[in-house]
């Protein structure tokens, strides 16, 4: 679980960002101008910041300049380059233009997050423990056997908790950019994790969207 | 780079282009004219100091040298240097310097930085004479022109350039705040959309996310409308007629219940639609500053309107954004165009739009009608 900061002016969309990330399992802070956020992120330690650029008191850049050292992503209506590079230079790990697509933002969040390594290690739920770092899997104490790619899958389904990944996602996320699988290859992985692990009711298909872990 | 700023380079380079091609084509026949009577002022000159050397030089008894030294000595006091002679002797030689030369030739030569013109010709007797006279006068008037040319033209060419600049920067202003004034809720839109779509949701996060979809395609539809109103007024559709104040304030208190209002009665000369729409888009800006419950005050006296709120006020910055009719810069992506589009408004009611604020205590925005004509009271 990460702390997230989000500073964007717009109610709405800082709303928006916040509900899904909490729903992912990170605890989110909002600020919906650029000051109340670099009093916030001075207070606490934040693992990432998502920043709207065009802010009512001090823009996104001013921000990160006065707070430093936290990753950082930058949400704005400006795509010019010259705003890009500004960013970029500043340290911004990511730059998404608006109007964006939910799940790209939650996917590169997570990507920062694995890089800056503030994930969980573990994750438990009913009889179920994972551990990512030793990539084992115990189902009410007993180890229970996982090839690479199911436990690749898993972790990005429980990464992902909550929100619904499609197939094409889930094959590059879990088997990289290069696999050139078919879609099928992801149903008979999550058929195999839902026996092995016993997730019928967990992991389920979203209709015509793909596959999400439930876990409320 | 930009689109806009693309065009506008364009056109100014272009335009440098046609314009120094244009200047070129002036002044380049000019200065060859002027040359050219240079040369053949120097060529009659010439002309005759040889038919009279010719005629000397021919006659019985004359001594060649003094007679040549007499011309020589005649030129070289106005400028003209002269050289008379050949491989065997030198009659006169009153040459600044001695130039290349090769007898029936004309041309143009340089020495210490002057100018001169150098005209090489064979006498009847045998020997050569050269002329040698300075043009360097001609010279300095062709550089005056080219130059006074380049300045003119570079002068004409920083105000097109600056002209333009404002002309494209105006025209494209209104056009990139509107882009980011639709981004914003199609970005709200389409993110719960998605989340409805995509998340684990309770009954209750459907509500708000469904809610938030509709609160912000209202926006949408009200942005839509100010734009409709922009286009009349460009088109200049304006139907003025004489409405009762409380009339509008009314209409304004059913859409925005926290409102209350003072008419007194007054009447004033305008536009229905557009007057509306210029009391709804201060009321809507006057609510948002406020907290909520909060009301916001209209009232009405002779040649005044007033919107007055309680709110949080507006800073500095903001309010001299709010105040300038012609200011296209926006501090706060809040704002929108609402702001302009009530300052066409008042301009076109020959009214004035004005806005006083203190940080925490609220804001008056007074419009405030200059045409006696346009404000009738009824009592």
């Amino acid at each position: 679980m990460a702390s997230i900061l989000v500073v964007e002016d717009e109610k709405a969309i800082n709303d928006l960002v916040c509900s899904n990330l909490t729903m992912m399992g990170h605890s989110c802070f909002s600020a919906l101008c650029g000051r109340e956020g670099v009093a916030m992120a001075r207070e606490h330690s934040f693992d990432l910041l998502i920043l709207d650029v065009m802010l009512p008191d001090i823009d996104g850049f001013a921000v990160l300049e006065n707070v430093r050292n936290v990753p950082a992503i930058f949400l704005t209506t400006r795509s010019g380059a010259s705003d890009k590079v500004r960013g970029f230079s500043l340290g911004a790990d990511d730059y998404i233009t608006k109007p964006f697509l939910l799940t790209e933002l939650l996917l590169r969040v997570t990507a920062v997050l694995r890089r800056t390594q503030k994930q969980d290690t573990v994750y438990r739920i009913d009889g179920l423990e994972v551990q990512f770092d030793a990539k084992q899997v115990y189902l009410r104490g007993e180890a229970v056997e996982l090839t690479l790619q199911e436990f690749n899958l898993l972790q990005v389904l429980i990464e992902h908790r909550n929100i619904a990944l499609s197939r094409q996602k889930l094959l590059t996320e879990a088997w990289g950019v290069n696999f050139m699988g078919e879609s099928r290859t992801v149903a008979v992985h999550i058929q195999k994790l839902r026996k092995k692990l016993e997730l019928e009711d967990r992991i389920k298909t979203v209709y015509k969207v793909g596959y999400r872990f439930e876990d409320k | 780079m930009k689109l806009w700023s693309k065009t506008y380079l364009c056109t100014v380079a272009l335009f440098m282009l046609v314009f120094y091609t244009a200047l070129f084509l002036l002044t380049a026949p000019a200065v060859k004219l002027r040359l050219k009577a240079a040369k053949e002022a120097a060529l009659s000159e010439e002309y005759a100091i040889s038919r009279s050397l010719d005629s000397a030089f021919s006659t019985e008894g004359m001594n060649r040298k003094q007679s040549s030294q007499t011309f020589g000595e005649y030129y070289s006091g106005r400028g003209v240097g002269l050289y008379v002679g050949n491989e065997e002797e030198t009659l006169n030689d009153s040459l600044s310097f001695r130039p290349e030369y090769e007898s029936g030739t004309v041309k143009f030569t340089r020495h210490d930085g002057v100018y001169y013109i150098c005209i090489a010709d064979r006498l009847a007797s045998g020997c050569d004479l050269v002329y040698l006279g300075s043009v360097q006068e001609q010279v300095n008037a062709c550089i005056r022109t080219v130059i006074s040319s380049v300045m003119a033209g570079a002068a004409a060419l920083i105000a097109v350039s600056v002209l333009l600049y404002f002309l494209l920067k105006r025209i494209n202003r209104p056009m990139e705040r509107l882009a980011h004034e639709l981004k914003t809720p199609l970005t709200a839109i389409s993110g719960y959309a998605q989340m409805i779509q995509i998340s684990t949701m309770s009954d209750e996060q459907r509500y708000e996310a469904t809610q938030y979809i509709i609160d912000e395609s209202r926006r949408l539809g009200e942005i839509a409308s100010k734009l409709l109103t922009l286009s009349n007024l460009k088109d200049g559709d304006v139907n003025r007629e004489s409405i009762e104040v409380e009339e509008l304030f009314i209409s304004a208190q059913s859409t925005y219940p926290n409102v209350i209002y003072e008419a007194n009665g007054q009447r004033v000369y305008a536009d229905r639609a557009l007057m509306q729409s210029l009391i709804n888009n201060l009321v809507s800006n006057a609510l948002k500053a406020s907290s909520e419950g909060e009301t916001v005050e209209l009232t009405a006296e002779k040649g005044f309107i007033r919107v007055t709120d309680h709110g949080s006020g507006m800073d500095e910055k903001q309010l001299a954004y709010v105040n300038n009719p012609n200011r296209t810069e926006n501090p706060n992506s809040r704002n929108g165009f609402g702001i302009p589009l009530c300052h066409e408004i008042a301009r076109l009611h020959g009214a004035s739009l004005s806005f006083k604020s203190e940080a925490g205590r609220g804001t008056v925005a007074t419009l405030s009608f200059h045409d006696g004509n346009s404000f009738m009271s009824t009592r």
